[in-house]
């Protein structure tokens, strides 16, 4: 059994050619690997039997006769499909098509993501998102020595939360009682769930 | 490629069932023969084949003229496969005396003289028969590749494009389907 070596760079054991045999057979690997392929089956019996196995095998295949069906085949299908009714039809008009399809699909999923963000930044300097918020939570509320206005997206790991002295971020940990980084702060809250947020002042 | 005009793409029933009529009368028989080499049997060939055709009629609309015909009715028809794999029984332990039924009828599996040479058994019926039999025990993946490689012809983008998978994925299959049906055939090539 041949070990190793190198042709062209590309590094050739049995292992690999063993893996390569069949895109071998179908030409479907670059061109230096064909030739180190090439190389290490006219020195290799067992990789060589391997490869003459497998070429057999796909020869069979394609030697096999063509399968026909019955005469009416053909006519029974379309007979059925003239009895589909219209509700089954499921046309797509072609300037829509044309338009779908004229565009590759990173395109569109990339116009997808914008027009979903724009939506969004929308809603928020419109005050929605901060609205809806400020409906579901009590405020204000103390927590330690920061009165809590508002607490935006709570269920964001990183929340913002609005304070008497302005817009904080703050880190969510979901079950475990927070603590304040600011020096001299403590954790009070009647709420639980504000309980949970520890924050890094900024 | 199929070559259709700008107006026969156009949503207009009577059109489409007239191109269509046409795909059918031409592809059928291709069609068929894949099926065929899926399920194993004609009745099961012959529904899958129905099945396939009336699908894609049914979403003639969404299809691109970019891919070949042939290969979105395989992409069809290889997910109504799975389908059909589901509502089979799972168990399927076929006899070597169990009859095999052909187009002309019922055969048993005439077991090849080991005697001849291998390009004899290669070009006889009764490998036909054995190759498979081989085909339909192993993995409907392996299997549906290698038939569209080795029977169909077709290129590892082609395949990877139908079955939706890369072509590093088409490489693994085929080797591993063929490597497969060596083993279950190599009693009748030694």
């Amino acid at each position: 059994m041949v070990s190793k070596y190198t042709m062209g760079g590309v590094t050739m054991n049995c292992h690999k050619v063993q893996n390569l045999l069949s895109a071998y057979i179908d030409s479907e690997i670059p061109g230096v690997e064909m030739l180190a392929v090439r190389r290490h089956l006219s020195e290799c019996e067992e990789c060589n039997a391997t490869f003459e196995a497998l070429l057999h095998v796909k020869r069979s295949l394609g030697r096999l006769a063509q399968k026909c069906p019955s005469e009416w085949l053909a006519d029974r299908i379309c007979q059925q499909i003239n009895h589909l009714p219209p509700a089954t039809r499921e046309p797509v008009r072609a300037s829509v098509r044309r338009h779908v399809t004229f565009f590759p699909t990173r395109l569109k999923f990339a116009g997808v993501c914008m027009s979903a963000i724009a939506f969004l930044l929308m809603l928020r300097s419109g005050g929605m998102i901060t609205d809806y918020y400020m409906d579901s939570v009590h405020s204000p509320i103390q927590v330690g020595s920061l009165q809590l206005h508002n607490v935006i997206h709570p269920f964001s790991a990183a929340p913002l939360v609005e304070t008497e002295h302005g817009r904080i971020s703050a880190q969510a940990s979901w079950g475990l009682p927070g603590k304040f980084d600011r020096p001299g702060s403590t954790l009070a809250s009647s709420n639980m769930s504000l309980a949970s947020y520890s924050f890094s002042g900024r | 490629m199929v070559e259709l005009s700008d107006t026969a793409t156009v949503a207009y029933r009577n059109e489409d069932k007239k191109v269509f009529d046409e795909l059918v009368h031409r592809y059928h028989k291709q069609a068929y023969n894949v099926a065929y080499r899926m399920t194993g049997n004609n009745a099961d060939a012959e529904d899958l084949t129905q099945d396939t055709f009336l699908k894609a009629y049914r979403f003639f609309g969404n299809y691109k003229r970019d891919m070949p015909f042939d290969n979105w009715l395989y992409r069809i028809m290889s997910n109504l496969f799975v389908d059909w794999l589901r509502r089979r029984p799972k168990a399927h332990i076929r006899s070597i005396d169990e009859p095999i039924r052909q187009e002309e009828g019922e055969t048993t599996l005439d077991l090849p003289d080991t005697a001849d040479g291998p390009e004899a058994l290669a070009l006889s019926s009764e490998l036909d028969a054995e190759m498979q039999i081989a085909l339909g025990t192993i993995p409907k993946d392996f299997r549906l590749t290698v038939i569209l490689s080795d029977i169909e012809g077709l290129s590892y983008e082609e395949i990877s494009e139908v079955m939706g998978c890369s072509i590093g994925t088409v490489r693994s299959r085929l080797h591993r389907g063929r490597k497969l049906l060596r083993e279950r055939i190599k009693p009748y090539l030694e």
